[in-house]
Formats: structure tokens, C-alpha cells, sequence
């Protein structure tokens, strides 16, 4: 399939318009948030403790390969739920609603290196305030990649996919350090001081997990010291792959835009909600697929409506996409082969200079406003 | 008129206020288990999350930190009421006669918490009985009543309140209920009379009418066992009791001349409270009076002028002379709240600067960084919170 591209911005009326029945589909879900909610995210909670429980019971027995099998996939596939359906989604605020200090957004820390607070600062205010803007949103490339043709290319661009690999392994570690934006202490920007707090936050985390999946749990089990450790090490990459390929294909799939900074001065609320439309893209699956990927997989909902709670995207999904399509909107959604699939292209492509150069489609003046298409030639 | 005479004097205890502690050996077996699941090495088992978090997966009732509870049995004694057993989990550290515990609920999926003040002896360590108000509470009741059947688990807060006997009991006690409030002062009723004690002890009971007199057969049943305890039902709109009519300084004189000489505790409507307290400080004899104050009314509104800055949230709002919780709800946040009327503190919030007026006190705060209760402060000039 390929996508329609929009390569001129949108008028101001079709603007307005889309943010007012976005603004009013948010309403109406935000009224009727209710028990409903709340049955759904504490029985997932409990599923998932129980889940991890099992999983590392399971691994104590682990000199039997069937239950070091059991166990892994089992605390592998709770280590996923915490971070993405639970974390991610309980740290966005989502369930703040319900007054719970087990639920809520100041309370809640998931089981990885990258401590809660600070990733809220980064993930809520920076990534999702200022999607897919260029320099602003650290989340293009997390410093590491070139993602976008508008980064200049480095030599070191040519080792992309090796540097992409390695972030997938240690996505977690990627994370957290992320928030150290070394780049910007390099500039000058950050002062030095402020990175090794944060620095101090990330290790004072990343030891209390290291001791518990690598220490702990290992002795605890005696003889089966290793099992447990190779099963808990196993879950934990198995995680960082997940997450980095859901992550991955939030924003980077062909056809998802970047924009330059000057958009950002005066953006009116209609579009906010068309640079969150054009900076994201869906993944298609089932029910359990999208409880995995946290409802990332509604990464285009997510964009537009962060605060719900994401069980809800799966719902309102297709309103959304009738609101997008009745505007004249791309909706890009895929399955995850041909989504994460494009975005391995991308990462291929953009090792090499040259390849994929700033590619500006008829661009209106003034071009500072419009999008910044960074889509791959369709032929792809 | 007379008061109902106390009948002859049985001294022994009856079965029911008895003190009932776990045997020895499961409270040991207990405080083991506390030792393993609340360790250090188990903490860091669990980290990034609590031990607590894990058990209450498995059974909310395993838990060692959070309170639960488990509903044993629930019966209506009068129309409009509901009186509830529960048998709560290692983690209940017991509570003072008199004290309150907090109740939370999800009330249409919102987590809410509201004060209730258990009925029984505070000796017995692994119970908890519970009579409520029907229709009070904003719904609360309602929805608790809905969902506390036999078996089902609920979420406590420990007991706390300065409502309380002191480390001697009196000589002479005066205890005045009003309604529902005749908990705590069955609480302490109960527990002075198993723990034996010969202290003289006046019960002014009052109700609409006979038939929503609360606990009125066990009541009736103490004072027939226990010479010490004289008991005056007082029906406010029916016939049949020590006396008719509203709490008065004449009816007090013709119930118990020795009033003010006694050691007081009210709990009841505000109203009641009020006319208590008007009394006893016409009498001079507020010290040896005390109020539960879990059911004063929730603060209004205070008419200064003042300026609301929400850091956190990026918002500057002119007050309106409501609790910041209140203005910061109106507002579209959704602070942190429990009870709503300054007891449970979970609304706890930091103040940056700027003073505060406590809205049941009148007190107005420091001008420094400090924890204010948002729910019963209000904002006396320009405030800055980290909200």
C-alpha cells in the first residue's frame, strides 16, 4: 500500500476543524472514563505480577530446560508489561484520575534502569510536546542515529546499523542515558554538573536492578545460580529488542515527517494535532499484540491523545482514522513486518551520505512552516 | 424525668466485650513472616517495586504493609444503617478507643477514603466492627454498602485521632452520641468495661426515635450487667426515652446534674457538637471537654483575597476563596485527595510560598515552604504550590 503524502501544509479551516473534533473525541472518552478503566488496569497489574512470579519461580527450576524455557518467556513477557502496557502509560498520567498512589503518575517506577521521574521530563514534556521537531526532539536518532536526512552525515553515520543493533541490546541502558544529553554538554548548552546528577539517578537505578537480576535472584537459587542468571539476562534482552522495535516503528516508518523549529512558534491546536498525526505511525495486530506494545502499536492515538488511558486507542482508532481520512490526512498504519521493515531501510540508507538527501516536495513558501518530508522514494 | 435505672450489680464481664487476641503462637509465626517478606533483602528482591506489591497479587489479605480487611458479616440494626465485621490482615496495627481508621473505595473508578470510627473493644486485635450512616458521605456509603458483602476484601487506613481516652480513665465519664456517632464512644465504653473498670460511667444516647436507636439491645445488655453504666436514651422526635428534645442546658441538669464535673466526649451531628460545646463553655468547663471533630462539616469558603500559582501544572488562577483542592479540581487537575476534610492528609502538597489559611481553624500558616492539607486551605494572598 502506499500512503498518500501531503506534501502542502493544510489550510487554517481544515486545521481548526480537525482539532475541534479531535479536542471533542477526547472529551467524550475523558467523560466517560469510570470503572471500566479501572477493572482493566488493575487486573492487568495483577496478571503481570503473578506473571513475573511465576516466571521466576519457574527459572529456580531452571536446570530442566522446559521450565528455564517457562520461566524465561514468562519474566520476559512481565518485564514487557511493566515497562510498556503498566509504566509507560501509569507514568504518562493515564490513570491519575483514579487517586490511586499505586497508580499514580508521582509514584509509579518500572522495572528498568531508566529511573520514572526523570524519564517524564524527557519522554512527557520533550517527545511528546515537541514531536518530530528537529534539535528539539531528542527521541530523532536518541543522539546515536542518523535518522533523518536533515542530520548532517559523520563518518561514524557509517556504522548506523551497527550503532542500531547495540541500542536495540542495550535499549534500556539507551534510555536512561539518554536524559544525559551528552551531546548538549558538548555544546555547552547543558551544564556539566546537571549531567552527572542525572548520571548519579541513572546508576543509583540501574545498581538496585543489576543487584536483583544478576546478584540476588542467582544466589537465591544456590546451585542453579546460573540458569536463573542466563534466564533473567534473556528476559531483560528480550525486552530491550521488544521495546526497541516498537519504539522504533512510532516514528521513523516511511512516510512519518520531521519538522523545522519555527513551526513550533504559535502553533495553533489543530497543528499540534496534524504534527503529531504526521510524526507517528500505527502498527496492526490483535488484542494481545497491541496489551505488549503498551498500545504503542497506537502510537497515532498515543500522539494525539496522551493522557487517555491507552486501552482506549484500540477503541477510538477508528474514529480517528475517519477524522484524519474526512480532512484529507494520511493515517499510517501497517503491519509491524513492513513498518519496522522501512524503518531498517532507513536505518541502512542514512549510514551513507548522499543516499536519501534532503528531499523538500514542492513546498509552499513559507517553507520554515511546512513539513519536512523524510519518507524514502516509494519505490522502496 | 428519671433517668432509666441501672438493675443490680453482676460484675461479670460478658462473652462479648471480652479481650480476643490471636493465640501466641500465630502472632509469633506472623512477626517471622514480617521479618522474611519485609526484609531488606526482600525489598530488593521486589525493587523497583514493594514486597506489598507482589503479595496483594497473590491475596490482598498476605500483604504486611497495606491494611485489608475482609468483610465476616454485615446486618442492618436500624433502618438506614449498616453495621459491618471485618477481619483485617497482619498489617492492622490495632487502634485507641475512639480512634478512626479510613475506609478506601473506588466510587465509579475514582479511589475515595472517608473516617469511620470502629464500634468494639480495642482489645480485640483481629476485628474490626464498623457502623456507618447510610446515603452520608456523598455516595460513599452508598457505593460501600453496594460492594461490602461477606468475603469481600476492602483497602484501610491505620486508626488514628487525639479522640481518646487518656491513660487513666475517669472517675466520671460522660459519653453524648448523636446518631452514628455512637461508635467511638461504644469503642471506649466497650473497652474500659472489659478491661473491669469500677469508674462511674453516664450514657446520654440520642435518636430521631426508639426504633433507630443504634446498638440498642447490646446497649441495654451492658447497662444491666454493669452498675457503673447508667445509659439515657434520648429520642429527639419520639417518646420512650430518658427524655425528648434536643441536647439542652436544662435537660442535661435533669439527666446528669454532675455534667460539667465529668470528663466529656461528644460525637455526633454538628449540631450536637455545637450545642456541647456553647454548654460546656458557658459552664467554663471546656477542658474537660472533647469533640470528634471527623464530622464537622467540610470547610467553605474564606472571603480574602488571594492568588493560586500551581507550579507544577503552569497555572496562575485568582482564588475564590475555596479549598485549593476544590479550585485546583474546578481548574482541570487532579490532585492527590482522600477524605476531603482535613483528617487523612493525602492531599498533602507542598507549599513554595506564600501563607494559607486553614479553613477549620482559622489559622493562618507561616509564609515559608512548608506541607499544607489542600482540602481545608485556602489561599490569603498570592500562593505558590508544587502542584
Amino acid at each position: 500500500m502506499s500512503l498518500p503524502t501531503t506534501d502542502t501544509r493544510p489550510s487554517e479551516a481544515t486545521l481548526e476543524s480537525l482539532g475541534r473534533e479531535l479536542d471533542a473525541l477526547r472529551d467524550r472518552v475523558l467523560a466517560d472514563l469510570g470503572p471500566t478503566d479501572a477493572r482493566y488496569i488493575r487486573r492487568l497489574l495483577r496478571r503481570q505480577r503473578r506473571l513475573e512470579l511465576g516466571g521466576r519461580a519457574l527459572l529456580f527450576a531452571g536446570i530442566f530446560p522446559p521450565a528455564w524455557l517457562a520461566g524465561t518467556a514468562a519474566l520476559a513477557a512481565a518485564k514487557i508489561l511493566d515497562n510498556m502496557e503498566v509504566g509507560h502509560n501509569v507514568m504518562h498520567g493515564q490513570y491519575d484520575w483514579m487517586n490511586d498512589p499505586a497508580l499514580s503518575s508521582r509514584h509509579f517506577d518500572w522495572d528498568t534502569a531508566c529511573p520514572g521521574r526523570q524519564w517524564q521530563h524527557s519522554h512527557n514534556y520533550m517527545h511528546h510536546t515537541f514531536t518530530n521537531v528537529q534539535e528539539v526532539d531528542r527521541d530523532i536518532g536518541y543522539g546515536v542515529l542518523r535518522m533523518s536526512e536533515e542530520q548532517p552525515w559523520r563518518v561514524k553515520d557509517l556504522g548506523n546499523p551497527l550503532w542500531a543493533t547495540l541500542l536495540a541490546v542495550f535499549f534500556q541502558y539507551g534510555v536512561a542515558l539518554h536524559d544525559v544529553e551528552v551531546e548538549r554538554v558538548r555544546d555547552g548548552r547543558k551544564s556539566p554538573r546537571e549531567a552527572l546528577a542525572v548520571l548519579r539517578g541513572v546508576w543509583r537505578k540501574t545498581r538496585r536492578q543489576t543487584l536483583k537480576d544478576y546478584l540476588l535472584f542467582p544466589l537465591l537459587a544456590g546451585p542453579f545460580f546460573l540458569p536463573v542468571l542466563l534466564g533473567n539476562a534473556t528476559a531483560n534482552l528480550a525486552r530491550n529488542l521488544w521495546a526497541y522495535t516498537i519504539i522504533f516503528c512510532g516514528h521513523f516508518p516511511d512516510g512519518t515527517e520531521q519538522f523545522h523549529k519555527s513551526v513550533l512558534e504559535d502553533e495553533s491546536r489543530g497543528h499540534w494535532y496534524y504534527r503529531q498525526l504526521l510524526g507517528s505511525a500505527n502498527i496492526e495486530g490483535g488484542r494481545l499484540f497491541h496489551i505488549f506494545s503498551g498500545h504503542l502499536s497506537h502510537q497515532i492515538e498515543h500522539h494525539l491523545f496522551p493522557m487517555l488511558p491507552a486501552w482506549r486507542y484500540a477503541q477510538i482508532g477508528p474514529e480517528v482514522r475517519a477524522v484524519c481520512e474526512a480532512h484529507g490526512l494520511r493515517y499510517n498504519s501497517g503491519p509491524l513486518s513492513r513498518q519496522f521493515g522501512s524503518v531498517v531501510r532507513r536505518i541502512f540508507a542514512l549510514a551513507l551520505p548522499g543516499r536519501g538527501e534532503r528531499r523538500v516536495r514542492g513546498l509552499p513558501a513559507p517553507a520554515a512552516t511546512a513539513p519536512v518530508t523524510t519518507a524514502l522514494p516509494e519505490a522502496a | 424525668m428519671p433517668p432509666i435505672p441501672a438493675p443490680g450489680s453482676r460484675l461479670s464481664a460478658p462473652a462479648s466485650t471480652a479481650p480476643i487476641a490471636p493465640p501466641v503462637s500465630k502472632r509469633r509465626l506472623s512477626r517471622a513472616l514480617d521479618r522474611v517478606l519485609d526484609s531488606a533483602l526482600t525489598r530488593a528482591l521486589a525493587h523497583p517495586h514493594a514486597p506489598d506489591d507482589y503479595l496483594e497479587a497473590l491475596s490482598p489479605m498476605w500483604t504486611r504493609r497495606r491494611i485489608h480487611a475482609q468483610v465476616l458479616a454485615r446486618r442492618n440494626q436500624t433502618p438506614g444503617t449498616l453495621t459491618l465485621e471485618l477481619r483485617p490482615n497482619a498489617a492492622w496495627p490495632g487502634f485507641r478507643a475512639g480512634q478512626h481508621l479510613q475506609i478506601a473505595l473506588d466510587v465509579n473508578g475514582v479511589r475515595q477514603q472517608r473516617c469511620f470510627s470502629p464500634a468494639n473493644a480495642a482489645s480485640e486485635r483481629d476485628r474490626i466492627e464498623l457502623t456507618l450512616r447510610l446515603g452520608a458521605e456523598g455516595g460513599f456509603t452508598d457505593t460501600l454498602s453496594r460492594e461490602a458483602q461477606v468475603g469481600r476484601i476492602l483497602a484501610l487506613e491505620p486508626a488514628q485521632g487525639e479522640f481518646v481516652l487518656g491513660e487513666t480513665p475517669p472517675e466520671h465519664l460522660l459519653l453524648i452520641a448523636g446518631g452514628s456517632g455512637i461508635t467511638p464512644l461504644l469503642s471506649m465504653l466497650r473497652t474500659l468495661l472489659a478491661q473491669g473498670h469500677r469508674g462511674r460511667i453516664d450514657l446520654l444516647q440520642y435518636a430521631p426515635q426508639a426504633r433507630e436507636r443504634l446498638y440498642a439491645r447490646e446497649l441495654d445488655a451492658l447497662a444491666a450487667q454493669h452498675s457503673n453504666l447508667s445509659l439515657y436514651p434520648v429520642y429527639t422526635r419520639g417518646s420512650g426515652g430518658a427524655a425528648r428534645g434536643h441536647l439542652d442546658a436544662a435537660q442535661l441538669q435533669g439527666l446528669v446534674p454532675e455534667a460539667y464535673a465529668a470528663q466529656t466526649y461528644v460525637c455526633g451531628p454538628a449540631a450536637l457538637q455545637q450545642q456541647a460545646q456553647a454548654l460546656w463553655q458557658a459552664a467554663g468547663a471546656q477542658e474537660r471537654l472533647a469533640v470528634e471533630a471527623f464530622s464537622a462539616p467540610a470547610p467553605a469558603r474564606s472571603d480574602e483575597a488571594g492568588q493560586l500559582r500551581l507550579a507544577r501544572s503552569a497555572l496562575d488562577l485568582p482564588s475564590d476563596g475555596r479549598p485549593i483542592l476544590e479550585q485546583a479540581e474546578s481548574a482541570g487537575l487532579q490532585p492527590a485527595h482522600g477524605c476531603r476534610m482535613g483528617i487523612c492528609a493525602s492531599c498533602r502538597c507542598r507549599k513554595l510560598d506564600g501563607q494559607v489559611r486553614d479553613l477549620q481553624t482559622g489559622r493562618l500558616s507561616g509564609a515559608g515552604a512548608e506541607d499544607i492539607r489542600t482540602c481545608v486551605s485556602a489561599p490569603v494572598g498570592p500562593v505558590t504550590l508544587d502542584l
